[in-house]
């Protein structure tokens, strides 16, 4: 079954520092745009990711337009917190003052869970409106996620009856509600955030708090070289005193021939591993999986990169496995439905290789 | 370049700080490591090692004993790491005894603290760092920090715990309520009363109720606690403190980075060496092109020699093209965010390190970030 990455109203995205989270947020945004949606992503704490990312000035409280029909905004604590203390106090004047009276402040700031909770109650009310369609939360990492996801046990049997609960009310009801809100892990083919991708999926399984969305798997290497290649060319190497063209292997080529081979198998060390990760994420998590391709060109055109890739994000997720397991032997071998970017499109990685460990 | 590494381990205590997945909690290893290969005897107080890095470092369980990591020397490399619930209950043990500590572990204020991940980790490190270095059994302590969103945290981490205590946020909160509660009026005061009757507003009465019995609690405790921050703040801004700025050139990674940079900058505690990891291929042959062309007969012997060539060739262009790019925005990057700072770039490494004898290597092959 296809997933359809524009249904749910509230996205929401995790996943270890550094694998590009905030990347794949803003493909998904810029893709939600393109398809005529008005997609608002929600960044947390001043950070200023996006700024960055979509090369503007300045991402406040409201939402703000960045460009290509994406809009965006930062969820800092003292706004958050304003905008919730006026909603109970009616005046803003004094909302204000509560907020930054020095004290009270102090409190504020060192009090837990504060940021987590007038964050989350914005989510919930921007989601009630139908101004913005999806809403992509840039989360933090994954113990920051969990910690979101189990606001509602952090208060547990201390908010009582008043309006604290009834935000947690609120939001829980929004976060475990399957057709509304779902959560997708982004990671990397390399140990230590796979790792903990598979584990978060785990935890999330059994806490059932939300509804899981895609695994999106991203800067997986692309091969350009392949094992059989490499043994020849060794051979070649090795050889080439004894050929007939010994006069024209003059020494120089002949060891840069050797260094190349280094090089060459370095790659593909690292291309293999990179893929013995793919594998155990797509052993353990079970979710439609999107692989995407690394693109050295973010650095230098990102949003043009971006759009890129969001479409690419969007295919993988919109395109049937069956239309695809053709192509793919080790997907039947297995009993799993899972989707995945197993395409002889160039800009999926393809696994060429079946893995060695047999 | 070593040297300038070297002479940082010299100090009494390396703070690694940088944003998340840039291999922080390696590089603090690796640094503790190295100081124990120059005889001193070295702590790292690590945050989530990868599991192979934790056995690497002999650290099995889940809990934050300080173990010896054998077969290193002439110095010696002790491991541990920091455990959040265990750690702060750890520390309400040892500030308070007996009924004072069960209210407090039983308050459901306090359960909810810590509870919260994302700021206790910074208050269990700071209190750990605490402990580590009053116990003298170190030279030299590298602490490692959490992924928060502020690396920072773990500088304000001392005197925001002894914040949430402080005297005006007690007083506030347990100061006789004189009945002037309700009205809005008195809210530009703000006093104590008003502020219960609007926080049972805001969050509902009972918050209320185990906040004012969390803080009657800990009000015995607060010198203890803020002893404790003065301290430990006294030593993170301490000159013989070094903040190491771990860093990688991609783009968001960077940004961050520099947020950080600024930030330490901007509370006296400048880095005093930028590492950039991963940031190019040492590889043999990485950045060499072929020492002569390519003869024209190899096409004719043998076709596929001469398209592997080629795409070498290709793959070598777009690696030093990296390189170079990469470098040139670390170089900036230093010069801007801490021109005082030694900047070094370093090598990527094939796969995550796993032993001790790969840490060893993270630091052998770099590169100064001075040029222009």
């Amino acid at each position: 079954m296809p997933f359809d990455p524009h249904q749910h109203r509230v996205q929401l995205f995790t996943g270890k520092g550094g694998v590009g989270k905030s990347s794949v947020v803003a493909a998904h945004a810029l893709a939600c745009a393109g398809a005529g949606l008005r997609p608002l992503v929600i960044e947390l704490g001043h950070r200023a990711t996006m700024e960055s990312i979509f090369g503007v000035r300045s991402i406040g409280y409201e939402p703000t337009d960045v460009g290509d029909g994406v809009r965006a905004c930062n969820l800092a604590l003292e706004d958050a917190l304003i905008d919730y203390v006026r909603e109970q106090v009616k005046v803003r004047a004094i909302a204000r003052r509560v907020v930054t009276q020095p004290t009270l402040r102090r409190f504020f700031e060192a009090a837990p869970a504060v940021n987590e909770v007038v964050a989350l109650r914005r989510i919930a009310k921007l989601a009630d409106t139908d101004d913005f369609h999806p809403i992509l939360v840039d989360l933090d990492a994954t113990g920051h996620a969990l910690m979101f996801l189990g606001l509602a046990d952090v208060f547990e049997g201390l908010v009582g009856a008043g309006p604290l609960q009834a935000i947690l009310d609120a939001t829980t009801s929004l976060l475990r509600d399957e057709a509304r809100t779902v959560l997708h892990l982004v990671t990397l083919p390399a140990e230590l955030p796979a790792r903990e991708t598979r584990e978060l999926y785990t935890r999330l399984v059994a806490e059932r708090r939300v509804g899981l969305g895609a695994l999106v798997i991203n800067r997986v290497p692309a091969q350009s070289f392949d094992e059989d290649e490499l043994a020849e060319v060794a051979r070649f190497v090795a050889e080439g005193s004894d050929r007939t063209v010994a006069a024209s292997l003059a020494d120089g080529f002949s060891n840069g021939l050797a260094r190349d081979l280094a090089l060459a198998e370095r790659e593909v060390r690292q291309v293999r591993h990179a893929h013995d990760q793919i594998e155990a994420l797509r052993r353990d998590v079970d979710l439609p999986t999107v692989i995407l391709r690394e693109r050295p060109a973010l650095r230098r055109e990102p949003r043009t990169t971006l759009t890129q890739l969001g479409r690419e994000l969007e295919r993988q997720l919109r395109t049937d496995e069956s239309e695809r397991a053709a192509g793919d032997t080790r997907k039947r071998d297995s009993n799993e439905t899972k989707r995945a970017g197993h395409d002889d499109t160039n800009d999926v990685i393809v696994d060429a290789k079946e893995p060695r460990d047999g | 370049m070593v040297d300038a590494i070297d002479a940082l381990l010299g100090r009494r205590l390396v703070v690694c700080v940088g944003p998340g997945g840039v291999g922080k909690t390696t590089t603090a290893a690796a640094l503790a490591l190295r100081a124990a290969r120059l005889g001193r005897r070295a702590l790292v107080l690590t945050v989530d090692p990868a599991k192979r890095l934790a056995d690497a470092l002999g650290l099995e369980g889940l809990d934050d004993r300080v173990r010896r990591v054998e077969g290193v020397g002439p110095g010696t490399l002790d491991a541990a790491m920091l455990d959040t619930k265990a750690s702060f209950d750890a520390l309400i043990a040892r500030v308070a005894e007996g009924e004072a500590r069960d209210a407090i572990l039983d308050n459901r204020v306090y359960r909810a603290f810590s509870k919260t991940l994302a700021k206790s980790h910074a208050y269990v490190a700071a209190e750990r760092l605490y402990d580590v270095v009053h116990a003298g059994e170190h030279d030299l302590v590298v602490l490692d920090t959490p992924p928060t969103r502020s690396a920072l945290e773990i500088l304000d981490a001392p005197s925001k715990l002894a914040q949430f205590l402080d005297q005006d946020v007690l007083r506030f909160f347990l100061e006789e309520r004189r009945g002037i509660a309700g009205t809005f009026a008195s809210l530009a005061g703000l006093g104590g009363s008003a502020a219960l009757e609007l926080l049972g507003r805001l969050a509902g009465k009972v918050v209320v109720s185990e906040l004012v019995a969390f803080f009657r609690v800990l009000a015995h405790l607060r010198e203890g606690f803020q002893h404790r921050a003065e301290v430990t703040t006294a030593m993170l801004r301490d000159p013989a403190t070094a903040y190491v700025l771990v860093a990688s050139t991609a783009p968001t990674s960077l940004d961050d980075a520099r947020h950080l940079g600024r930030e330490l900058a901007n509370k006296h505690a400048p880095a005093s060496l930028v590492l950039f990891n991963k940031a190019f291929v040492a590889e043999p042959g990485a950045d060499r092109p072929l020492d002569g062309p390519m003869p024209r007969d190899v096409a004719a012997v043998s076709p596929s020699v001469a398209s592997f060539a080629a795409r070498v060739s290709a793959l070598r262009g777009r690696l030093v093209e990296e390189r170079e790019e990469g470098l040139g925005l670390a170089r900036v990057f230093v010069r801007e965010v801490a021109p005082r700072a030694i900047g070094l770039a370093l090598a990527e490494q094939e796969r995550d390190l796993c032993t001790v004898e790969d840490l060893d290597r993270l630091l052998e092959v770099s590169l100064p970030l001075h040029a222009g």
